[in-house]
């Protein structure tokens, strides 16, 4: 944890600079009102100072976690990266097969991959978006995009 | 007398069929969010807040509340049957609920929690109405530097009473801030951090990051967790639920005594139900002559924190509805949707809106009897949802997500957003920072900028105007010593080591 503290530290750093600087770019005044780079100033003079606090801070907490405690971390990691990757991809389909194709998809990849079986992933994508389309697309009409099949 | 008629009033509509039906619709909602853990009631408000902007404002606040409490009444279930805390502010519950269960005495547990959750639920409510009017005319009294001073206050008591790491806290609140800078500067015309892209203009809003920060973050953090739940197949009949004479002597005084930690606990920004349920246990476990029965199955020890939770949840709205202020990242989403409705909650709410601001007070009551109505009849549905395979779950509600956002703009910009946050939400979750400071921030951000510019604005830019103004000066004056506090309780926790060091 200490590590990644110094690391988002040192970002944080980077960051709240950036801040300043564009603040100061902006104006900080307009005669006697506040300038709208007025309250990012002190944002980002907040966040160098609880950087700098950050980056002064002991490294504390354990150095080398247990072999099984890293591959429970991995596992984890690996599993959110994934349905976080399917996300972005049926958001990246969306216009392409429709939205309600879009959404089927990433059902059946996200029940798949969370270790449902075939069964639960295809009535899952089909049940699910046909519930969503009543609800959004003929209840509150919403226009969502619509794949080549016109749905 | 005043009171009563303007609560009269707030039940016509509260009593109204259709906010009725939000009422019943939101309870049992939220219920289920609290029996399943993973989602919480400020992610589900998040993600439902789209489908309801078809409806009357009263409305959809009236579902979100019963959403709210719903959520504190559904945690207590799986805490008692399973040892799983569907919410946090039920894992005190846990201790002695599932030991009682355990004896066989689940349903005296969960009946216990439910009238205990309805007492303090309901003189939570009666402190609210009689509290509501005397902080109103205070908070109406209230220049932009003294709003921007309780702003301040504000803030850092969530910093103060969030997370175990304040700095950590305080940077979420920062970058909370930030966000909420982005987009055109209202005085200037001035974009500002909006890097080229147009959909940034109008700043960032709030759903998508409540939504990917407290929705979808959770699910990536618990989604590798795919081992069902082990349902029981106990039996609960209303006798069974219904506390003895004995559990009610015994349950009494904690009762009584979690409602007042609750609701004053729940008045303070950041604190919350979870903060309000632990110390309601600790002092229930000090006031007991045989402190050694608790965590073996003390009625108490379930009596006492499930009624101070529900206290809390009822303390949170006072701040909301009167000042203005979530109190918790829950109310925070409800503050962010009011101002999408075009409602602005503080002071002037109850002057301008007093038929919306009592139908809600009304319409706390009657979430309140629903929910205990609920919880004595319906106990088994709800264990039942259990049997919901996260594989299902988790993959509809993340699919719900990108639909709901979309819907906000009928654009994808917001979805991307949505998973873009749920990335970030998770490696604050990872690295310890607590994401409700960020969204209360962000909620909160450009009403602190539009103070802090009233107020220099009238003082022709002086920042002493902060100083100089005895109310302003006494807010920010707790505020210095709020932070003086804890960086000499840090500093006096890191010398005591060194000081027994030192001696032996």
């Amino acid at each position: 944890m200490a590590r990644w503290d110094h690391l988002t530290g040192a970002l944080l750093l980077l960051f709240a600079v950036y801040t300043m600087i564009t603040a100061v770019r902006l104006g900080l005044w307009m005669g006697r009102i506040p300038g709208p780079g007025f309250a990012p100033l002190w944002i980002g003079a907040g966040l160098a100072l609880c950087a700098l606090v950050l980056l002064a801070r002991p490294a504390s907490g354990p150095a080398h976690p247990a072999p099984e405690e890293r591959a429970a971390a991995r596992r984890e990691v690996t599993v959110a990266l994934e349905t976080a990757a399917a996300t972005a991809a049926a958001i990246f389909l969306i216009p392409v097969v429709g939205m309600l194709g879009g959404l089927a998809l990433l059902l059946l990849a996200l029940v798949r991959l969370l270790g449902g079986s075939w069964r639960s992933a295809a009535s899952t994508a089909v049940i699910v978006p046909v519930v969503f389309y009543l609800m959004f697309v003929r209840w509150l009409a919403v226009p969502v995009p619509r794949g080549p099949w016109g749905f | 007398m005043d009171t009563l008629r303007l609560l009269l009033n707030g039940f016509q509509v509260a009593l109204q069929p259709v906010n009725l039906l939000a009422a019943a619709t939101g309870v049992v909602i939220g219920q289920l969010i609290g029996v399943l853990p993973g989602i919480g009631p400020s992610a589900a408000i998040a993600i439902l807040l789209p489908v309801t902007f078809d409806l009357d404002p009263a409305t959809s606040m009236i579902t979100f509340i019963g959403i709210y409490y719903g959520a504190m009444y559904g945690g207590t279930i799986t805490s008692v049957l399973l040892r799983i805390p569907g919410e946090s502010s039920s894992v005190m519950t846990m201790l002695d609920g599932y030991e009682m269960a355990r004896q066989g005495r689940a349903g005296a547990a969960l009946g216990i929690a439910a009238f205990g959750s309805f007492l303090a639920g309901t003189a939570g409510i009666a402190a609210l109405m009689f509290l509501a009017r005397p902080l109103t005319r205070v908070a109406l009294a209230f220049g932009p530097a003294e709003f921007t001073a309780l702003l301040v206050l504000a803030f850092s008591l969530t910093v103060y009473l969030t997370g175990r790491d304040k700095l950590k806290g305080a940077i979420a609140v920062l970058l909370g801030l930030w966000l909420s800078t982005v987009g055109i500067d209202l005085i200037s015309g001035l974009p500002r951090f909006t890097f080229g892209q147009l959909k940034l203009l109008d700043g960032v809003q709030f759903i998508p990051v409540a939504v990917g920060l407290f929705g979808i973050a959770e699910i990536l953090a618990t989604a590798h967790q795919v081992a069902p739940y082990r349902v029981p197949d106990a039996r609960f009949t209303l006798r069974g639920v219904l506390p003895a004479a004995a559990d009610w002597l015994a349950s009494r005084w904690a009762i009584l005594r979690g409602t007042v930690i609750g609701f004053l606990v729940g008045m303070l920004p950041g604190a919350g139900a979870t903060a309000a349920s632990m110390i309601s246990y600790t002092v229930e476990k000090r006031a007991s002559r045989d402190p050694d029965r608790f965590g073996r199955g003390a009625i108490e020890g379930v009596a006492g924190p499930e009624s101070a939770n529900n206290a809390a949840a009822v303390g949170a709205m006072v701040p909301l509805l009167t000042l203005g202020l979530p109190g918790s990242a829950t109310t925070a989403v409800m503050l962010g949707g009011l101002m999408l409705f075009g409602l602005r909650p503080g002071p002037l709410l109850f002057e301008q809106h007093p038929q919306f601001a009592w139908g809600i007070i009304a319409s706390m009551h009657v979430s309140n009897f629903l929910l205990v109505l609920l919880n004595l009849l319906a106990i088994p549905l709800f264990v039942s949802v259990l049997r919901l395979r996260k594989p299902v779950l988790y993959p509809s509600i993340i699919a719900l997500a990108v639909i709901g956002t979309f819907s906000l703009e009928n654009h994808l910009f917001e979805a991307w957003l949505a998973l873009g946050f749920a990335i970030f939400g998770y490696i604050m979750m990872k690295l310890d920072y607590p994401a409700a400071p960020l969204v209360l921030a962000l909620v909160l951000g450009n009403t602190l900028e539009e103070s802090a510019r009233q107020a220099l604005l009238l003082s022709h830019g002086s920042l002493l105007t902060f100083v100089t103004r005895p109310l302003s000066a006494t807010l920010l004056g707790l505020t210095l010593l709020l932070v003086l506090s804890s960086f000499l309780r840090r500093r006096l926790a890191a010398a005591a080591p060194e000081m027994a060091g030192g001696g032996g």
